[in-house]
C-alpha cells in the first residue's frame, strides 16, 4: 500500500476527470454527455478515497463525501436519461444544440 | 516493482483506456457502454487498493451493475437516440480538446509538485454514525428525484 505514492492516484484522477470533461463538451449526444459526467465524478470518487486513505483514517468524512456522490450521481443520470427520452420523443432530437427554440 | 504497484498499473490502465475508447468511440453505444463499464471497473480496483472497502462495493454495484447495463441493455428510446449518425462530435471539439489537456497538466502538476505524507499503515475501520442526517436527506433526495424521472419519462 505505501508503496504507490498519493501523486500517483491525483494525477490519474485529473486525467480521468480531464476525458470526461472533454465527452462531456465535445459529444453531441445527450447520453454520451453523461457518461462523461460519470466519468467526472469517479474521478471525484478516486480523489475523496486517496486523500482519506492518504491522511489521518479516524476521519471518515472522505468515504462519507463519496457516498453523497453517489447518491447525487444517481439521481442526476436517473433525471438525465429521463429527459432526455422526453425530449427525443417531443423533438425526435437527441442533441442539445438542436434545442434552440428560445433563441433570439 | 512492489505488488501495489503493479496493480495500480493494471487498474489505472484499465480506467484510462476505458474512459478514452468510450469518449472517442462513434460506432455503437453498446460498445461504448461497455467501455465505461470497464473504465467503472477499473475505478473500483482502485478504490478495493486504496482499501475503501465500502465505497468500491458501491462502484461495482452503482455503477458497474446500474448503470453502464442500463446503457448496455437500453429501452428502445434509448437505442433510437443512440444510433450511429447521432453520436458525433460538436464543432468545438478541438478547442475542448486544447482545453482538456491543459487542465489536465495543471490538476496532474500540482499533484506531482506538491510533497506529500506518507500513509498510515492501517486504516480505521468506517464508521458513519456521525452522518446518519445528511444520508438519509440524500436517500429523501434520490427518492424524490427517482419518482420525478418516472413522472417525466410516463406516457400521458
Amino acid at each position: 500500500m505505501t508503496a504507490v505514492p498519493l501523486w500517483w492516484y491525483l494525477a490519474l484522477a485529473a486525467a480521468l476527470f480531464c476525458i470526461g470533461l472533454y465527452a462531456a463538451l465535445s459529444r453531441r449526444n445527450m447520453i454520451t454527455m453523461l457518461m462523461g459526467i460519470v466519468m467526472m465524478l469517479n474521478a471525484v470518487i478516486v480523489n475523496l478515497a486517496a486523500f482519506w486513505r492518504y491522511s489521518e483514517t479516524v476521519a471518515i468524512s472522505g468515504q462519507a463525501f463519496a457516498l453523497f456522490v453517489y447518491s447525487i450521481a444517481v439521481a442526476e443520470l436517473a433525471v438525465g436519461l429521463a429527459l432526455s427520452v422526453r425530449l427525443w420523443r417531443a423533438c425526435t432530437t437527441a442533441s442539445p444544440g438542436d434545442l434552440d427554440s428560445l433563441k433570439g | 516493482m512492489q505488488l501495489s504497484q503493479i496493480l495500480f498499473a493494471i487498474f489505472g490502465t484499465l480506467t484510462l483506456a476505458g474512459a478514452i475508447t468510450a469518449t472517442v468511440m462513434r460506432r455503437n453505444i453498446f460498445y461504448t457502454s461497455l467501455a465505461l463499464a470497464i473504465s467503472c471497473l477499473g475505478v473500483g480496483g482502485l478504490l478495493a487498493l486504496l482499501e475503501a472497502w465500502a465505497i468500491a462495493a458501491l462502484q461495482l454495484i452503482v455503477f458497474v451493475g446500474g448503470i453502464a447495463a442500463l446503457m448496455r441493455f437500453a429501452p428502445p428510446p434509448l437505442k433510437e437516440m443512440t444510433r450511429p449518425g447521432e453520436l458525433g462530435f460538436g464543432q468545438q471539439w478541438r478547442v475542448t480538446a486544447v482545453i482538456a489537456v491543459v487542465l489536465c497538466g495543471v490538476l496532474a502538476g500540482t499533484a506531482i509538485s506538491h510533497n506529500w505524507s506518507a500513509p498510515p499503515a492501517n486504516p480505521a475501520p468506517a464508521r458513519l454514525s456521525g452522518f446518519i442526517l445528511p444520508l438519509v436527506a440524500a436517500v429523501v433526495m434520490l427518492l424524490v428525484a427517482l419518482v420525478g424521472a418516472v413522472k417525466i419519462v410516463r406516457r400521458q
